[in-house]
């Protein structure tokens, strides 16, 4: 299990992400760092002890500065970036996925897993796909019909992570739609384990 | 209870009150009634109650022809929902009276698409058609119920069922319509906050909660999850999935 904050109030990531360290020890879980985008400008966060890091890009807008400063903290630490582009529903999108995908072209030795979007983003997902091959996506937020093969098929089983948003979201729901889905089993392989396992450096 | 084995207990008895026919390429989705129904097969579902996408994209006539064509081709699995646009006055009644007629079980509004107020004079015509001809009416709700709730006061002999329990407002979607009896909350919706289940059993009664998808927008993992994953008895999930729609639907669901 990839552990992250919740989005704390602006001054207190620090704090949040030294918890989510302290929890994860005792959990045996993996510690992802979170931060926002006003504090990635301020440059004084500290990777050491995660395995990635999390950038909330949910409820307001997200500057191509601080995109490219995500971008070159995670390739400074060898880091895979997660962007949050949608925490609580309801709450706009942040990020501009084709300003995203543009992004991560620049970065290509830099996995960028896109969490948190929906089927409403089919289309975007379907053209990211081969603007940026380092782009992933995390099926929590992706509730559309047989979303998980659509993703697949799409982007490939190795670009595909299971996520559950728990426990802000029923993770029985992620289960069930990669249990359900029409996978090979080395399909069902990559998107349970195997994808999360070399992109966190598990194991 | 393992999720797989939960689902395995109540396979073909599920009963989804909220379903759609017809694809929408807005977003690489593909709802033919036959992909529908592969879906159904897929995960248990025995019945699902269908409006057309093409009624609230397109034309809600054709749609609902559409509509018919798909129930006729798989009968005993796809049951009709008459989508009206309120804009078309007499000929929205018109097209109520006639699909009711050839075995529709209820009346979609989708407020939202046809740019109008649930509360709108020519919304209430509607309604009060429904009324008359014994059908339940399907609100599409992402207003936390405000609409759903004054429609209740205004109809208090109408079944009304609340399309996505309010939406992304689910608390006070379920606490506005908690007083009135004749509304039950229908689960699916991209939105699967942990407890929200909980909190619209907790608020209305397991009886009424309905169990819907919402394809081919939604995979029906997402309601399942929802249902399944609830800390609540198993009493009350079989009840949301298999029995609760009979109460909003009648005997046909029996006659199947």
């Amino acid at each position: 299990m990839a552990l992250s904050p919740v989005p704390p109030p602006s001054s207190e990531w620090g704090s949040a992400n030294e918890r989510v360290l302290r929890a994860s020890r005792s959990l045996g879980a993996v510690p992802v760092a979170g931060a926002s985008p006003q504090g990635l400008q301020r440059r004084d966060l500290r990777l050491d002890g995660f395995r990635g890091l999390r950038l909330y890009a949910s409820g307001s807008r997200v500057a191509r500065e601080a995109l490219n400063c995500a971008l070159s903290l995670a390739e400074e630490a060898g880091l895979p970036l997660i962007v949050q582009v949608r925490l609580k529903w309801g709450d706009p999108m942040g990020i501009d996925l084709g300003e995203l995908c543009s992004a991560a072209s620049e970065f290509r030795g830099v996995p960028v897993v896109l969490s948190g979007v929906n089927y409403s983003e089919n289309v975007e997902l379907a053209t990211a796909a081969s603007r940026a091959p380092n782009i992933c996506v995390d099926i929590a937020y992706h509730q559309g019909l047989l979303g998980v093969e659509f993703l697949v098929r799409r982007l490939g089983s190795k670009r595909v992570l299971f996520g559950t948003a728990y426990p802000l979201m029923y993770p029985e729901c992620s289960v069930l739609k990669v249990l359900m889905a029409r996978l090979s089993g080395s399909e069902r392989y990559d998107v349970l384990c195997g994808n999360a396992e070399r992109l966190l450096r598990l194991g | 209870m393992r999720l797989l084995e939960a689902l395995e207990r109540v396979r073909g008895r599920i009963v989804d009150v909220h379903s759609h026919v017809g694809s929408d390429q807005r977003f690489l989705l593909d709802g033919s009634p036959g992909r529908i129904v592969q879906v159904m097969d897929r995960y248990g579902i025995g019945v699902s109650l269908v409006s057309s996408t093409h009624s609230l994209l397109a034309d809600f006539r054709e749609g609902n022809r559409l509509a018919l064509e798909a129930v006729r081709e798989h009968p005993g699995r796809l049951l009709g929902l008459v989508a009206v646009n309120p804009h078309y006055g007499e000929e929205a009644l018109e097209e109520l009276r006639r699909y009711v007629g050839a075995g529709f079980v209820g009346v979609k509004l989708h407020p939202n698409y046809f740019k109008i107020s649930v509360l709108d004079e020519l919304t209430l015509r509607v309604l009060e058609e429904a009324e008359r001809v014994g059908v339940p009416a399907m609100i599409h709700s992402y207003d936390g119920g405000v609409e759903v709730s004054r429609l209740a006061e205004l109809f208090p002999d109408l079944t009304i069922v609340m399309y996505h329990m309010g939406g992304a407002r689910w608390r006070e979607g379920v606490e506005r319509v908690r007083r009135f009896d004749n509304v039950y909350a229908e689960v699916s919706s991209s939105v699967a906050d942990a407890g929200m289940v909980e909190a619209a059993v907790e608020a209305l009664g397991y009886e009424r909660v309905l169990f819907g998808t919402d394809m081919p927008y939604l995979d029906p993992a997402v309601s399942l999850g929802k249902v399944l994953g609830a800390d609540i008895s198993w009493e009350a999930k079989e009840a949301i999935l298999c029995y609760n729609a009979e109460e909003v639907i009648g005997p046909r669901l029996r006659e199947l």
